[in-house]
Formats: C-alpha cells, sequence, structure tokens
C-alpha cells in the first residue's frame, strides 16, 4: 500500500511538472534548458513551436544535437519581455561546462499556440496587424 | 548638534550611491540608464567608457539624439553574465515610446577599467 502511494505520488509530481512547464514563457524556456543540459534533444525539440506541416520533432532533435557546441553546466532565466499576449522574449544566462570559455547571455524568443509557450517566433500569420512582423533573432 | 549630524548622514549617503553605482555590471548598467531615460545626457556619459580621443560632451549629444530617435519609456535591467571578471553582458528589457520592435531586449557589453564597471557597446 506505502509503495502504491509513493508510486501514485511520483505519477502526479511527473504529470504536474510536465503540464506546468509550459504555462509560462520563463516556464517553457527552463524546460528546455533543463533538457539541453541533460542532452535530452528529443524531450528539448517537443518544446519548440510546432510550424507547418513539415515539423518533424526528431529532425529538430538531431539539428539541436549538431548545433549544441558547448556543454552546459548550468543556466538560470534573468527575466521577462513580453512583446504582446501571444509572444515574449526571455533573457537567460548560460554557465559552460568549460568556465574558461566564460558565461553567455541569450534572449530567447517564445510564442504562445492553443494555450501552451513554445520556443521559437510567432509565426508572421499568427500575430494581429497591430504587432510588428519582425522578431529578433536569438542571439547573445 | 543635530543639523550637522544630519548633514553627515546626508553626504555619506551620497557617498555611498555613487560608489555603488558602478559597483557591478547591472548597477552600473542601471545608472546609465536612468540618467538616459531623465533626459540627463551629461550624467550618462559617466557611465560610457572614454578612449584618450572621446569628448564626452559630443558622446552627450549622440546619446541625446539616439534617445530623440527612439525614446526610452521604461526600462528593466534583468541581470548580467560574466564573460570574464573584467567583462561582462547585461540583458535589459526597454520600451520605446515609437518604432518596431516597441519592447526589446538589449544587451549591453560592460567592462571593468580601473575598478569601476562602464558601458563599452549597446
Amino acid at each position: 500500500m506505502k509503495r502504491f502511494n509513493i508510486f501514485i505520488i511520483s505519477l502526479l509530481a511527473v504529470i504536474l511538472v510536465s503540464c506546468s512547464s509550459q504555462n509560462s514563457p520563463k516556464g517553457v524556456v527552463k524546460a528546455y534548458f533543463k533538457n539541453i543540459q541533460n542532452e535530452e534533444f528529443y524531450e528539448a525539440a517537443k518544446l519548440m513551436y510546432p510550424e507547418g506541416e513539415s515539423f518533424s520533432v526528431m529532425d529538430v532533435a538531431d539539428a539541436l544535437r549538431g548545433s549544441i557546441r558547448k556543454s552546459l553546466k548550468k543556466f538560470s532565466v534573468l527575466g521577462v519581455q513580453e512583446i504582446s499576449d501571444k509572444e515574449a522574449l526571455v533573457a537567460v544566462r548560460l554557465v559552460p561546462r568549460d568556465e574558461a570559455a566564460g558565461e553567455e547571455l541569450q534572449f530567447v524568443p517564445v510564442a504562445l499556440k492553443d494555450g501552451k509557450w513554445y520556443i521559437g517566433k510567432l509565426p508572421a500569420s499568427e500575430k494581429s496587424s497591430s504587432n510588428s512582423d519582425s522578431m529578433p533573432e536569438m542571439d547573445d | 548638534m543635530k543639523k550637522l549630524s544630519l548633514l553627515m548622514v546626508a553626504v555619506l549617503a551620497l557617498l555611498l550611491v555613487g560608489c555603488s553605482s558602478q559597483r557591478s555590471p547591472e548597477s552600473a548598467t542601471k545608472a546609465f540608464f536612468k540618467a538616459v531615460s531623465q533626459s540627463a545626457y551629461g550624467d550618462a556619459v559617466k557611465y560610457v567608457k572614454m578612449d584618450e580621443n572621446d569628448k564626452p560632451d559630443e558622446l552627450a549629444k549622440a546619446l541625446e539624439l539616439d534617445d530623440k530617435d527612439n525614446k526610452i519609456v521604461s526600462y528593466n535591467v534583468l541581470g548580467a553574465a560574466y564573460r570574464t571578471k573584467d567583462n561582462a553582458k547585461v540583458a535589459v528589457a526597454v520600451e520605446y515610446e515609437k518604432g518596431e520592435p516597441k519592447k526589446d531586449i538589449t544587451i549591453v557589453n560592460v567592462v571593468k577599467v580601473d575598478g569601476k564597471w562602464v558601458i563599452d557597446e549597446f
């Protein structure tokens, strides 16, 4: 009975964590970099904005695996700039395993789709007419 | 005697504020943005790295022109990442009066010169 209770509590915790990670711009960015830190590229790719019919999580995961040059030791989300109700920028401090390489600062665009936040820019077709068509690139 | 004590406290407070505004990359950036947002361009220049040939008046004028082009309505210093012990990048959430995008995150490059943090590039 005790084991069963522990199992149920763990299951609920997992469900809560997976649901809450995309509830906010900060949450999705934290989840994304946590996955990158653990080299779980498939899980990280699932958090990317699913744009177009050709979107494939597996392809994005492969691209991520190939593009991450520095192994991530730790990270911290510094803050959020809300651009509109559907898009935001999140500033993140990245500390590579090789500390001699120095810390990095990135701002990550995030966008809302079907009530969930994703990593990436909001497609122009999804933007209201009052917003800009251009968003800053992820940059350091 | 009471007046003298008050004066001493005020002087000490001013000294502390003066020293602390360049004690970290974040505080130097905050002081710079505060000065620019208050149109105090002459003060803002104090937080910018100067080369031998740079003239504070000219730099203040350039800052004023830049700011009038795209006036800062609000700013929020989010935090810093240290590239080295003497070089950091600071993220600032900025809202402009006009222009696109109106809201953005600016990355400011800050360096330590003679023990004080100053803005190198933004």
